[in-house]
């Protein structure tokens, strides 16, 4: 298997206008299906706020001698807050390179005080995807239409939203859209999270709907699953639980993922 | 002893407000009952009728011998007197004498003439009844608007130059001061017609001979003129049912009791909405091309259904001069129905490959042939009795005046005729819907735009089909829970695009774009 490009690395910022939409959970499981596939994956975690992809891979960020935080900040180098997670996880060929952002109160109130520059953080993507020859850089965001979290998208090639179908949710997807349109960047959506009474014709002809009024990709959609929220976060189900229909639907974003133009 | 005090005490009594409340009414010693009437109480002069002044008598001595004299005197002081012996055969009768025929003397002169009846037998007494009656110039006091004032002056010359005069506050009315000969009996006739504008309140008419001596009292009399009434036709209305954002159109002629039409003023229309509550007004007014009061009410989109009731209230009406009517209220009932919306797809027959877009330019119009702007249009596009993609909600292009969307066909979607049905609605029940039909080919091959009737055939089918399956398919799940407002998210969307912090990204991101480029240029 042959990285499409082989030294241009997308970068996909994995965001949504409210929270709990998803975005963690579909990060984590859909770089465990590339890496899995034997893709070079970063995956940054740009929640500074509310950081939770450590849980997925079983992290304790305070343990570690740097963070994303240190990177935004100047005093670390990219790849001294990148955590290979191979050989712990057996990714099959594959590699998951992957930056925690700083659990600690105290940090996380720095961050978000001083805020970072442009160039330190695009430096940082492209410092970690010349070091490790990454094919994908997903990045998991904080939700919300907010300064360095949109600053973050502009730099990105791709932003992957992602939505529940729900009233308020679609409101606040529409106009996240709507913004992220004008960064003149693909935008991809990812309906998650949909009850199992609507079937998919249903699904798929909301999608459309929204297609026609928004420039908007739909790269795919996934139900409502009893497996993923009962593993609280601590399982990263495409790795665990590969048979699960839950793995093949991951599986399925990947792919979408790898299509993007 | 008291019983019988008490009883005279009470005659006493019941005697002495006979008396006091107006002398009309007197008990002689035996016991008869008097009373005078003048009829009419007024005239005017040189009535030739005269003023019958009729004595009533009660509790008479039966059979018996009566003699009355009657004496009035006139507004100048002067008196006449005529005596009238009666034989009584029944206990009450009537006695009546004329005046001035019975008494030798005229009604030439205006003002109160006092009447007194002097009984002379069986017992004599000067004074058993009193009355009153009043001579003028005119017919009446009072006059509305538009009638006609009779004045009849007697006691002139035989024709003699008599000067008419009719002044309202210091000035004469129009055409007088005039002249007139006295007939050779001595009297003057003449009529003064009062107009729809007529000034209100008190004239003077005044009356005087050239060669007859000055009378006394002189002839002079005040009428007052009033607003008059305003009669009108019954309350027409154009229509009986209207779609909303129709107009409702509403007549009725109006006239003076002359029978002359009322071509100014206007009357407020007040209508009354279902609820029986609201109240709207529209002012009806003088239309000269009709020749009749028209008042219009354009009814619009939100205007509630059912029957609503239009009302000239009683005297609502009020020409330019005060003249007011009618005296009964007018009314009518008209009833509104919802609107149903004209949908017609402007620009979306034609044949689309796989990539192309539809365009939906599609022009919705009220039943009163103006743009809809206000609600939602959607477009559902149909296959084969399934809905491909829908509903797409289209916006209301201003500068256009239509509504516009698009959908862009996806490689998965079906080859075939496609049915797009627009639906335009607003949360007040207003509803419309149109179709169209179009090829699409996502093979890439074009198929034939000209498949002649079969193709139509197909359509029909596939229309009635795709409304069934649209009515049974508009409760679908999510749609039933989410409702895409598009509007909304672009506008809010718009909200946020204004904000500084945006902008500041936006500048930011440009910059480094524009330096990306520059490094860019310098390493080639
Ligand atoms: N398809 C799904 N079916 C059921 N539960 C799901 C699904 N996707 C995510 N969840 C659950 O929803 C919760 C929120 O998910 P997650 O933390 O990934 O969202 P998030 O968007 O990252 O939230 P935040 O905005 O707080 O960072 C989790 O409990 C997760 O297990
Ligand atoms: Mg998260």
């Amino acid at each position: 298997m042959r990285p499409r490009r082989r030294n241009v690395t997308r970068s996909i910022a994995v965001h949504s206008y409210k929270g709990g939409t998803g975005k963690t959970t579909i990060t984590a499981n859909v770089a465990v299906a590339l890496a899995l596939k034997g893709r070079r994956v970063g995956v940054m975690d740009m929640d500074l706020e509310g950081p939770g992809l450590h849980v997925f891979f079983d992290l304790d960020p305070s343990q570690l001698r740097f963070t994303v935080n240190d990177v935004l900040a100047g005093v670390a180098p990219p790849e001294a807050a990148c955590v290979r997670m191979s050989e712990k996880m057996n990714l099959n060929g594959g590699e998951i390179y992957y930056t925690p952002a700083s659990v600690k109160v105290s940090e996380i109130m720095r961050t978000l005080k001083e805020g970072f520059e442009l160039d330190t953080f695009e430096n940082a993507i492209r410092r970690l995807q010349e070091k490790f020859g990454l094919h994908y850089l997903l990045i998991d965001t904080h939700p919300g239409i907010q300064h360095d979290t949109l600053l973050a998208l502009g730099i990105c090639d791709h932003q992957v939203v992602i939505s529940r179908v729900d009233q308020q949710d679609i409101f606040g997807t529409g106009v996240l859209v709507e913004i992220s349109s004008t960064m003149d960047k693909p935008v991809h959506l990812i309906l998650n999270m949909i009850p199992p009474r609507i079937r998919e014709s249903e699904v798929l002809k909301f999608a459309r709907t929204l297609g026609a009024h928004f420039t908007v990709d739909m790269a795919g959609w996934l139900p409502f699953s009893e497996e993923v929220i009962g593993s609280l976060s601590k399982a990263i189900l495409t790795l665990k639980m590969p048979r699960n229909p839950m793995s093949q639907r991951f599986r399925g974003l990947a792919e979408a993922i790898e299509s993007f133009a | 002893m008291r019983g019988s005090r008490g009883v005279l005490l009470a005659v006493t009594l019941f005697l002495g407000i006979l008396v006091a409340v107006g002398g009309l009414h007197k008990v002689n010693a035996a016991g008869e009952g008097f009373t005078l009437t003048s009829l009419p109480a007024r005239t005017s002069e040189g009535n030739a009728s005269g003023v019958d002044l009729t004595l009533s008598v009660t509790n008479a001595a039966n059979p018996g011998s009566y003699s009355f004299t009657w004496t009035v005197t006139d507004p100048s002081g002067g008196s006449a007197s005529t005596t009238k012996p009666v034989l009584s055969t029944a206990a009450a009768w009537t006695v009546a004498a004329k005046y001035p025929s019975d008494f030798g003397a005229s009604l030439n002169l205006v003002g109160s003439y006092d009447v007194i009846i002097a009984e002379n037998l069986p017992s004599l007494n000067s004074s058993i009844a009193t009355g009153q009656f009043t001579v003028g110039l005119t017919d009446y006091t009072s006059y509305q608007r538009t009638s006609t004032v009779h004045v009849e002056a007697s006691g002139y010359l035989p024709a003699d130059n008599v000067t008419i005069n009719i002044v309202y506050g210091a000035t004469s009315v129009s055409g007088y001061p005039s002249s007139k000969n006295a007939d050779p009996t001595g009297a003057v006739q003449f009529s003064w017609q009062t107009a729809v504008d007529s000034a209100l309140g008190n004239y003077t008419v005044s009356l005087a001979g050239t060669n007859t001596v000055a009378k006394n009292p002189a002839d002079i009399q005040q009428v007052i003129v009033y607003p008059t009434n305003i009669t009108l036709t019954p309350l027409r209305t154009g229509s009986i049912v209207v779609q909303r954002t129709e107009t409702v159109d509403f007549w009725f002629n109006a006239t003076y009791p002359n029978g002359a039409f009322v071509n100014t003023g206007s009357a407020p229309l007040r209508l009354m909405e279902p609820d029986g509550v609201t109240i709207h007004t529209v002012n009806a007014i003088y239309d000269l091309s009709s020749g009749t009061y028209h008042a219009a009410y354009p009814t619009s989109l939100t205007h509630a259904q059912g029957t609503w009731t239009a009302t000239v209230a009683s005297a609502s009406f009020t020409d330019a001069f005060g003249n007011s009517g009618p005296s009964t209220v007018q009314q009518t009932s008209f009833s509104i129905q919802r609107a149903t919306l004209a949908v017609s797809l402007l620009s979306s027959s034609g044949t689309y490959a796989q990539g192309s877009v539809i365009p939906l330019y599609t022009k919705v119009t009220v039943p009163g042939n103006y743009n809809f702007t206000q609600g939602a249009v959607s477009a559902v596009f149909i296959s084969s009795g399934r809905t491909i993609v829908g509903p797409i909600s289209l916006v209301y292009d201003q500068s256009l005046g239509k509504w516009t969307g698009s959908y862009k066909v996806n490689r998965v979607d079906p080859t075939g005729t496609w049915v797009v049905t627009i639906i335009a609605s607003d949360n007040y029940g207003n509803i419309g819907q149109g179709t169209a039909s179009l090829n699409v080919d996502t093979q890439g091959t074009q198929t034939s735009a000209d498949l002649g009737w079969v193709v139509w055939l197909l359509v029909l089918v596939i229309v009635g089909l795709g409304c069934g399956i649209l009515i049974l398919r508009r409760r679908g799940v999510i749609h039933r829970e989410v409702k895409l407002d598009v509007q909304a998210i672009k506008q809010k969307a718009n909200e946020v695009k204004g904000d500084d912090f945006l902008q500041s990204i936006q500048t930011q991101l440009k910059r480094r774009a524009e330096r990306i480029a520059a490094e860019k240029e310098k390493r080639d």
